[in-house]
């Protein structure tokens, strides 16, 4: 490598691993990031909205720039991925060496020096305080010493020196394992029902669940990196049973969906009631209660909908308003008459919106079959419950775990600093000159200074 | 369900108590010579302090749980936060000058809870998303990080106020001796103990340090509490970053107090900048905790919103 080159390198590693730059680069993310908090993203509003509020060729325009999708550009992608490199470059070069030196004992310094410290002082040396005195105090106070000569050095909390490096050390390993995550882990949503099942699929560009070639399964399209480097396990995931449990007030208290994993011979090889907060966890695949509902299937004039069933004042129902104030209230029920099998119905009630008190019973529609109402044909194909169900292959957590860890430990430790005091005597004018310095919090360092230099003057008296 | 009268008799006797706080703290900072009123003002938030714990308590059983669910119980404890986190700088850094600015910022924040819609306050059973343990290890850190920050965004504002309209002036009753050389000399027993110091004056030193205090006991409780957050939301939603406003807000907050430590490691960094920053922190803080819902960023936070 010629001198150009090399010196070349050494400016760019200088620059590349500048505090100014880190610095730089925490303000650019921490604006843009700020911009994506502010402006509605379309991952979670959708594109329809964003039309709306701009307007097509303005939503166009903020589309090609990366606005409307802030936190997936390839801008803001690309300034997270310039923090990473000089958070890389910044541990191993000027980071991770500190917390090899961290532990050095701190050499000596001149008189002159001494004096320019921080906090200094000058004290006559006398029978009663000389540097085995001062040694005594500062060991009280924890600090390490030596004495050579003339000289004294102490130090304590030299361990806070490795607060950086354990933080930088968390932070690089959560990255790694982030890495890990986006090119071989994988997401997805399905809802089944009861004695339903599915399996894990890559169905390209299609983003919606499909029947598999068996009835009662699925296909759950997945989504993932377009560069990944995953695999997909073959077990299918099967629905046995679920349900809700309700407050007294008639509110959601909490969702279960009991499930079972199959291998490829339809043998169980674990099986686990879940609810939101408490997932499936096998093998690397985690299934989450996400949401639940009851819907009925029903046709209007020969046109199928799918409507929700929710509770509404301690009733399962569906309404349909038909014009401003009048509606049809739907009620999927199997309640039997006395002596006969239960069967599946739905009840249909004409309700006026504004007076929760009129219902009337107006109809009720077996399930496969019709009815009409005056100018409307009501079709009734069945009540189902769905459980939502959320899927994924995480296989970077094992790593953000001891990550986050490290993380916490790094903050925890930087919190207090090294401290080191030195001190010398002038044969000549027999004065002890006696000064420190502390990495951080220099106003309680200076304290704890004081305070030592004030024993030592009773002393002295 | 309705808050039991014990509940609203505690919260009642700790606003009250704020109040008083703030009038002799503000007596105080007036008239620094009246020591006795001082430790009279600090006694007078212990007892607020103790009354909304014990609201706190009464709210927790009538909840069977711990009660942080909703905007109004997020209020309070943040109240809270903000008197032991004044408290335990008051007793270690001798911040009482503050004293009188922190107690109307807590007075604030209690007529803000009190102001809520009445429905806000009911004591209501949780949603499914909620019912977890992560939910008393993710929000209180973050809260009690809140609280310091504010109070160092107090303490930046101080900075601010003595460099730029203090000093100027010639107001400030003690300029560093020796201003050009930027050292301060103090006599300890007929010792004299220079120290160089990065600030102006011994005032803007204070209220340097006690930012700089505020800050160091605060970032450790944010990471925490964002950190806690992802871990739950990969217990919750199967996913730990979700770009989720909240979130990125979160993020951005983090980012602000990164900027600052890692400023303050160069010395050449001057306080102004630091006093900044700050308080450029503090309105990040609030367009996380409360912004994101108030200006309707939308998100999974939804639970801290004030419904209709």
């Amino acid at each position: 490598m010629n001198e150009n080159a090399k010196r070349f390198k050494i400016a760019f590693l200088e620059e590349f691993t500048s505090l100014r730059l880190a610095i730089t680069l925490f303000i650019f993310i921490a604006l843009t990031t700020l911009v994506g908090t502010i402006l509605p993203e379309e991952p979670m509003v959708g594109a329809a909205k964003l039309v709306k509020k701009y307007g097509l060729e303005n939503y166009k325009l903020l589309k090609s720039v990366g606005f409307t999708d802030v936190f997936h550009s390839w801008w803001y992608l690309g300034l997270l991925t310039a923090l990473g490199l000089n958070l890389i470059a910044v541990s191993v070069i000027r980071v991770f060496p500190k917390a090899k030196k961290a532990f050095n004992f701190p050499t000596q310094i001149k008189e002159e020096s001494i004096k320019r410290l921080p906090v200094s002082c000058e004290i006559e040396a006398n029978s009663n305080l000389d540097l085995t005195i001062i040694e005594k105090a500062l060991k009280k106070e924890n600090y390490q010493t030596k004495i050579n000569e003339n000289k004294l050095i102490a130090v304590k909390g030299s361990w806070h020196r490795l607060g950086a490096s354990v933080t930088h050390v968390g932070i690089l390993t959560v990255l790694l394992g982030s890495a890990i995550t986006v090119l071989t882990g994988y997401n997805g949503m399905i809802q089944v029902s009861e004695n339903e099942g599915f399996y894990i699929t890559d169905l390209g560009q299609t983003t919606s669940q499909v029947k598999s070639i068996e009835r009662e399964n699925w296909l759950a399209p997945i989504s993932k990196m377009p560069i990944w480097f995953g695999r997909l396990p073959p077990y299918l995931i099967r629905v046995n049973k679920t349900w809700r449990e309700d407050y007294k007030s008639g509110q959601p208290k909490q969702w279960f969906s009991d499930l079972s994993i199959l291998d490829q011979n339809k043998k169980e090889l674990t099986r686990k009631v879940i609810h939101v907060n408490d997932p499936l966890e096998y093998r690397g695949i985690d299934v989450y209660q996400s949401n639940w509902g009851r819907f009925s299937e029903i046709s209007l004039n020969g046109q199928s909908i799918t409507v929700p069933i929710e509770n509404f004042k301690g009733e399962e129902i569906a309404v349909i308003p038909l014009s401003s104030d009048i509606g049809l209230k739907l009620k999927p029920s199997r309640d039997a008459p006395v002596g006969r099998l239960p069967k599946d119905v739905l009840q249909i009630y004409s309700v006026s919106l504004g007076n929760d008190n009129f219902s009337k019973l107006i109809s009720t529609v077996e399930k496969g079959k019709n009815t009409k109402l005056g100018p409307i044909s009501i079709g009734y194909s069945g009540t189902q419950t769905l459980t939502g169900l959320q899927f994924k292959s995480n296989p970077g957590t094992l790593l953000m775990y001891p990550g986050f860890i490290f993380m916490i430990l790094g903050v925890l430790i930087a919190f207090g600093s090294k401290k080191r005091i030195w001190a010398t005597i002038n044969p000549i004018s027999n004065k002890i000159i006696i000064g420190g310095s502390a990495d951080r919090s220099k106003g309680k360092f200076f304290e704890e200074f004081e305070k030592i230099i004030s024993q030592l003057s009773q002393k002295n008296n | 369900m309705n808050i039991s009268q014990e509940e609203i008799l505690f919260f009642n006797i700790s606003g009250i108590s704020v109040f008083i706080a703030f009038w002799i703290y503000a007596l105080t900072w007036l008239n620094s010579r009246l020591t006795i009123l001082k430790k009279l003002g600090t006694i007078t938030l212990l007892i607020s302090l103790i009354s909304l714990t014990v609201a706190l308590v009464y709210r927790g059983i009538a909840l069977q749980f711990f009660p942080i669910s909703n905007l109004y119980e997020s209020l309070v404890i943040f109240a809270w936060a903000i008197i032991a986190a004044y408290l335990f700088l008051e007793w270690k850094y001798k911040i009482d000058s503050m004293g009188w600015i922190v107690t109307a910022f807590a007075l604030a924040v209690f007529l803000y809870a009190t102001w809520l819609p009445a429905n806000q306050k009911d004591i209501a059973p949780l949603v499914p998303a909620l019912q977890s343990y992560w939910r008393t290890i993710h929000v209180p850190p973050l809260l009690v990080s809140y609280a310091l920050f504010l109070i160092g965004a107090i303490s930046s504002a101080g900075y601010l106020i003595e460099v730029y309209f203090i000093l100027p002036r010639g107001r400030s009753r003690d300029v560093v001796n020796n201003v050009s050389n930027k050292i301060s000399t103090k006599e300890i027993n007929g010792i004299k103990i220079n120290t160089t110091i990065r600030e102006v004056s011994p005032r803007a030193t204070f209220f340097d340090e006690v930012t700089y205090r505020c800050i160091t006991f605060g970032f450790p409780l944010l990471t925490i509490g964002v950190i806690n957050g992802a871990l739950w939301a990969n217990h919750a939603w199967g996913a730990l970053w979700q770009w989720d406003p909240k979130e990125t807000m979160a993020l951005v907050t983090w980012f602000i107090y990164a900027i600052y430590l890692h400023l303050r490691l160069n010395a050449k960094v001057q306080g102004k900048t630091l006093a900044l920053v700050g308080l450029v922190g503090i309105a990040m803080v609030y367009l996380t905790y409360l912004g994101v819902n108030q200006f309707n960023f939308g998100g999974l936070h939804t639970y801290g919103k004030i419904e209709n």
